[in-house]
């Protein structure tokens, strides 16, 4: 357990953007674990089948939640998708350069738990557990035209987070 | 709808700038109550009961009993249902449950009787009065969601 504690923490996490859930659902992936140990104690792909149940217990999880109060929450009208995406973004290239790799790593994960789920969630499954645009769409059960507009809205929105961050703490520090 | 060229060089400037940036991302650190949590859940579910765990965790005798108590219920099922069939027996089958039957008829009946001396002004208004109650309760729901909820989701 200890050898991927970390791996699957870090998976429910930066989907669910939200540390006690993913306390509780790495505790569930573990005893899960525990019911198949038979099987996975003589497996070599051990991490794998850890990340593949942590990642799609997450998935379950957001989308009951959502489904309990997509009433309450969704009465307004949403974003389109398959929209284009307009990035109008001033990108610095030399993003958070000036920060060392423990302020970077911690800048990074908190503008990441501050985007929206709809965005977040994708561009995790991307990013950190390489999915192709397709089975994201799969799997979210969304059309393929609004996960690329998500994942780009995404990117942007984290870019621009990063950029201000960034941007403030060079100003700030130096 | 095409992508203007400058557009799809932005988005792929924009792809490469976040795979750098996300690529080198350690794992976060898990909390250290994670492990004692796992463990503690796992002791109380061996701590449990037999009968409160799945049938696969039972005892033998117990699963063998438990088959051997259905089957019987299955049979008697049948018995049951061939009384019925058979005319004579049924008349004693339904004499056996003669209480069971009278309280089956005579409930509907109460209610019948009781909807028909209420006036149907009253009803429809009572029947409205639920579903207005029904509707605000649920409005009001939303309202606590979005308003006590929601936001605190967003941070």
């Amino acid at each position: 357990m200890r050898a991927y504690q970390d791996m699957v923490f870090s998976t429910a996490a930066r989907l669910t953007g939200n540390r006690s859930q993913a306390e509780d659902l790495a505790q569930e992936v573990f005893l899960k674990a525990y019911e198949n140990f038979g099987q996975l104690r003589e497996s070599t792909s051990v991490g794998g089948w850890l990340k593949t149940v942590t990642t799609n217990l997450t998935i379950n999880h957001l989308q009951r939640y959502r489904k309990r109060w997509r009433f309450f929450s969704e009465l307004r009208a949403r974003d389109d998708d398959g929209e284009e995406v307009e990035i109008d973004v001033p990108v610095a290239d030399t993003l958070l350069k000036d920060l060392d790799a423990s302020q970077r790593h911690i800048v990074i994960e908190e503008a990441l738990q501050r985007l929206p789920e709809h965005q977040r969630v994708p561009l995790v499954l991307f990013h950190f557990e390489e999915m192709p645009y397709d089975e994201i769409a799969r799997t979210l059960g969304v059309s393929l035209a609004k996960v690329k507009v998500d994942i780009l809205r995404g990117r942007a929105a984290l870019a621009k987070l990063l950029t201000h961050r960034g941007v403030a703490d060079v100003g700030g520090e130096h | 709808m095409t992508t203007p060229p400058d557009s799809h060089m932005a988005h792929e400037r924009l792809e490469r700038l976040m795979n750098e940036v996300l690529r080198d991302q350690p794992p976060l650190q898990a909390p250290a109550s994670l492990e004692a949590r796992v463990f503690g859940q796992l002791a109380a579910r061996r701590a449990l009961p037999w009968w409160r765990k799945s049938f696969k965790h039972w005892p033998a005798t117990a699963r063998l009993a438990f088959v051997v108590a259905s089957a019987g219920f299955v049979k008697l099922a049948f018995v049951i249902m061939n009384l019925w069939n058979a005319g004579a027996s049924g008349r004693s089958l339904t004499e056996s449950f003669a209480p069971e039957i009278t309280v089956a008829r005579v409930v509907p009946s109460v209610f019948t009787s009781l909807a028909n001396t209420v006036p149907s002004t009253w009803l429809y208004a009572g029947i409205g009065v639920v579903a207005i109650a029904y509707f605000m309760f649920f409005g009001l729901g939303a309202l606590a969601y979005r308003t006590l909820y929601a936001p605190r989701l967003q941070h």
